[in-house]
């Protein structure tokens, strides 16, 4: 019972963080929050014995992406000021009651006596990095190196493009 | 020699076309008076052709009555338009009498005109374009008098309703100029509408624009039937033939579509001579003799030209008597003499009973034609002298003029001539031709007609000679300054009086040999002697009452007699309110009765319901404008509301 | 702690996310409810991977590939947002409507 305890609140937490990470005024109070729930998902990859998922989070999602966003954040608001723009509560009851009519569609939509869900409770042996990498790598029928190779040429293309877009010419924009 | 004169004959007008492509279209590069140049040599290689070939024709067909029966000659004839298998538009030159009549009086006018215009039109920006006009004006009435079928005859005719158009409204920074020759182009073109159904209605039951085919008595007989449109019976052979009429009818201005005429004058001078003596309004003239068998084949048709003829020619002569504008006085005067060759051409028809077995009198369309020639040439030279008296006063009101006769010794006496012939004095050219057509009204038993054209003849004696007397005699009613004679027109107008005065002498040979084709008849020329008796002594009573009002250019008695019967000389003078009438036709009636209600319904009814359309869809375009407003969070919020719904429906 | 439950979260997670990108007015705030989104996703795919255990493996792949594409994602919307703000000097998405018809 510890575990469940653990996951429970675990799951509070993460779902808590979230919230503050889409609600909280200041954006970089919001990414913070945004960690502190990456670290959660972690600690719940962790449960459920996918070690190497969850080092990936920490490294990639809060080591890389969280990072990233952190920079945007800075570079573009001045360490913080003026990301208060105000939305209105009519807003906020606009997209509450959306995301909330999505959650109750979703529910029901699972709700629905299945099999899959009601009996997966079997607990698959844990998937160590050996298995990841020799999937990843395989150039079998179940092998994902396609997926992989094109995933590295994908990141590659993203980042010529960004240095690309955001390369200040020396044209018009600096005028503007 | 002849054959070949004959198959070149399209020489003829080929010499006024390539003048007119050369002066407008400019190939190589021509000073404004090398341009006039090269158009009067055309005009004259035109004339000398034009000449060679009436000599030919003369002796060959007239003199060869064996061979040649019709005394026609077609000298070519080329398919132009196959409208189907039995129905072809050709294009060819048809000679007979009247057409070579008519090559002669134009092609000679033209080159007269033309010289006289260098005289009159020096000095004018528009001196070359003048000339080109010229040339394309003469080159249609050319083609429209050698047409071979009637087809042809209408691409012509309308060719010389253009020209005219053109040079009426020459002086096109002038607003009256301008509205004149749309006036013009608009009457005629109405009246041509519907020539052109007659035109249509005739080839439809006969297949056949040919002028043979169409004049044959078969034709008439085919066409000589009746139908009923509603409750009206109609002949066909007269709605035909009316409708072709009428086409004549407007080009030749018969009342009530004279009102062109007059505002004709706005062009300059030689164009008005060229159109009142041997072109556009003799065009109507052309035509009815053209198609006069046919015409006379019928019984209403005729009356209606002999009816139209004789009420314009008096009803011209009563306005210009009252006219001070110098060139519309002598364009009521072409109305009432081309009515007289209408009435002539009308009279031809006998009256039944008058002479037994005859039907046909030939000696009115002789006639007829006969005062086409003679008028072509005397009318001409009183429009020349006319613009070389307003070239040199520089007014067109005969009460300015007065006392020319000493500045202007050449064309007095020229005018004296013509004044005299077209007043019917013997023994000038008009003398002639008006008494052949009061013979011819009188043999056939229209005496009614024959009286109004012995009254009109007075008439015309007296408006020509106060014209004369006000101009040249007494003494001058306002200031000239350097009056002088130019030569090069004076040239032209003392060439004409050789055919004013000589002309009587041809009345035997048009009396025998222009004759109603296919008709076998010697005409009956025994003349009554009273008859021309009358004829002169009215003239000369009309001659004698200009000189008692107006000689030695006193104006005084006319304007007590104007006095005593101011309010009918005010209807007259206004010419009898005709164009007030048309005025207030079109624009009362037909732009405030008829064209306003059609305009609302237009503008609201129709129009409404396109706006109301277009609106709707404008509409409609804003409000789904406003979801593409650009904010992504919408965008967002509705594609997840697409998703929920797709949720919910998908269960 | 059963499928169902990391199912719930995941969902809960989902729509707290599209509820962050409804409401988010600045440009970076919406990329960062995107990755919570994302990050609902990830859970899903690590809870059957572990709870079906059919092939544990690919489960556990691909979360990686979102976050490799994720990473992506990131680049690219640096360089847009970095150019943007130099054009606009500011991130406001209400402004943002050129796009509009």
């Amino acid at each position: 019972m510890m575990s469940d305890l653990l996951f429970y609140g675990l799951v509070t937490t993460l779902v808590l963080l979230s919230l503050l990470a889409v609600s909280l005024p200041n954006l970089l109070h919001g990414a913070i929050a945004l960690i502190g729930s990456f670290f959660a998902t972690a600690a719940l990859y962790i449960m459920l014995q996918l070690e190497f998922v969850a080092l990936s989070q920490i490294m990639l999602y809060i080591g890389g992406i969280i990072i990233f966003m952190l920079i945007i954040i800075l570079l573009t608001s001045g360490l913080g000021q003026e990301n208060r723009y105000m939305v209105k509560g009519r807003r906020r009851a606009a997209g509450a009651g959306v995301s909330a009519l999505l959650l109750i569609g979703l529910l029901l939509t699972i709700s629905q006596p299945s099999e899959t869900l009601q009996k997966a409770t079997l607990r698959a042996a844990p998937v160590t990095m050996d298995d990841i990498g020799f999937r990843l790598m395989a150039t079998n029928k179940n092998g994902f190196i396609i997926p992989f190779e094109i995933i590295s040429i994908l990141l590659l293309v993203a980042l010529v493009g960004a240095v690309v877009i955001a390369r200040r010419d020396n044209g018009q924009e600096q005028e503007s | 020699m002849a054959d070949l004169l004959f198959t070149h004959s399209y020489l003829i007008l080929l010499f006024p076309l390539l003048s007119f492509v050369t002066i407008s279209l400019r190939p190589v590069q021509l000073s404004p008076k090398m341009a006039g140049r090269f158009a009067i040599g055309c005009q004259g290689l035109s004339m000398l052709y034009g000449l060679a070939v009436a000599a030919a024709y003369w002796q060959t067909v007239i003199g060869q009555p064996q061979l040649y029966p019709a005394r026609s000659l077609v000298c070519f004839d080329l398919a132009w338009l196959n409208f189907s298998p039995t129905l072809t538009a050709n294009m060819g030159i048809f000679l007979d009498p009247i057409s070579v009549m008519m090559i002669v009086v134009i092609s000679i006018i033209s080159f007269l005109v033309n010289i006289y215009s260098v005289g009159y039109m020096k000095d004018d920006p528009g001196f070359a374009r003048f000339f080109a006009l010229m040339a394309l004006f003469s080159f249609s009435m050319l083609g429209l008098v050698i047409s071979s079928n009637i087809l042809q005859m209408f691409v012509f005719w309308e060719l010389v309703g253009m020209s005219s158009y053109a040079l009426i409204g020459f002086w096109y920074q002038k607003p009256s100029a301008v509205a004149a020759s749309k006036k013009a182009f608009v009457v005629t073109r109405f009246a041509d509408t519907f020539f052109l159904i007659g035109i249509i209605v005739v080839s439809f039951y006969t297949q056949s624009f040919d002028f043979q085919t169409l004049n044959s008595p078969e034709t008439a007989a085919l066409l000589d039937h009746t139908f009923m449109l509603g409750i009206v019976p109609i002949n066909l052979l007269t709605l035909a033939t009316i409708l072709i009429f009428t086409g004549g009818w407007g080009k030749s201005a018969m009342f009530p579509l004279h009102i062109w005429l007059p505002d004709a004058m706005e062009g300059p001078t030689p164009v008005s001579s060229i159109i009142h003596s041997a072109t556009m309004v003799v065009a109507g003239v052309f035509l009815t003799a053209r198609m006069f068998p046919l015409f006379a084949a019928s019984e209403v048709t005729l009356a209606v030209v002999q009816f139209v003829g004789a009420f314009t020619a008096l009803f011209a002569a009563i306005i210009a008597i009252t006219q001070k504008d110098i060139k519309r006085i002598l364009a009521f005067s072409t109305l009432s003499q081309l009515g007289y060759m209408l009435f002539s051409l009308g009279v031809a028809k006998m009256v039944t009973g008058i002479h037994p077995g005859a039907e046909i009198n030939p000696l009115g369309y002789s006639a007829a034609m006969y005062h086409v020639f003679t008028h072509a040439f005397f009318k001409c030279m009183l429009f020349l002298g006319a613009g070389a008296i307003i070239h040199a006063v520089h007014s067109n009101d005969i009460m300015d003029m007065g006392g020319l006769r000493r500045l202007m010794p050449k064309t007095y006496w020229s005018l004296l001539t013509a004044c005299l012939a077209i007043g019917g004095i013997f023994p000038f050219s008009g003398f002639w031709s008006k008494d052949a057509i009061l013979l011819a009204a009188l043999q056939s038993g229209h005496y009614i007609v024959c009286a109004v054209g012995l009254a009109t003849g007075g008439l015309t004696a007296f408006y020509i000679f106060r014209f004369f007397f006000l101009t040249f005699h007494g003494r001058a009613r306002s200031k000239f300054h350097d009056v002088r004679e130019n030569s090069w027109m004076t040239f032209s107008i003392m060439a004409l009086t050789i055919p004013t005065v000589t002309a009587g002498m041809l009345e035997h040979l048009f009396v025998s040999e222009v004759t109603v084709p296919g008709l076998a008849y010697t005409p009956n020329f025994s003349h009554p002697l009273w008859l021309p008796t009358l004829a002169s002594l009215a003239g000369i009573a009309g001659i004698s009452l200009a000189w008692t009002f107006y000689g030695r250019g006193r104006t005084e008695a006319a304007e007590r007699c104007r006095l005593r019967i101011a309010p009918v000389y005010q209807v007259i003078y206004n010419k009898f309110y005709i164009d007030e009438v048309y005025l207030f036709i079109t624009h009362k009636i037909i732009f405030h009765g008829i064209a306003a209600p059609i305009k609302w319904l237009d503008r609201h009814i129709v129009d409404g319901a396109m706006n109301l359309i277009g609106e709707f869809l404008q509409q409609g375009g804003k409000a789904v404008r406003l979801l593409q407003n650009g904010q992504l969070q919408l965008y967002l919020g509705v594609t997840t509301l697409g998703f929920i719904a797709l949720l919910f429906l998908g269960r | 702690m059963t499928l169902i439950h990391f199912v719930v979260l995941s969902l809960t997670l989902c729509a707290i996310g599209v509820y962050g990108v409804l409401t988010r007015r600045n440009l970076i705030g919406i990329l960062l409810s995107v990755e919570v989104i994302l990050n609902g996703a990830n859970i899903n795919f690590a809870a059957f991977a572990h709870f079906r255990a059919s092939d544990p493996a690919a489960g556990a792949i691909f979360p990686i590939f979102v976050m490799a594409v994720s990473g992506c994602e990131m680049a690219v919307a640096l360089a847009i947002i970095i150019s943007m703000y130099r054009r606009k000097k500011r991130l406001d998405v209400y402004k943002l409507e050129e796009l509009n018809g």
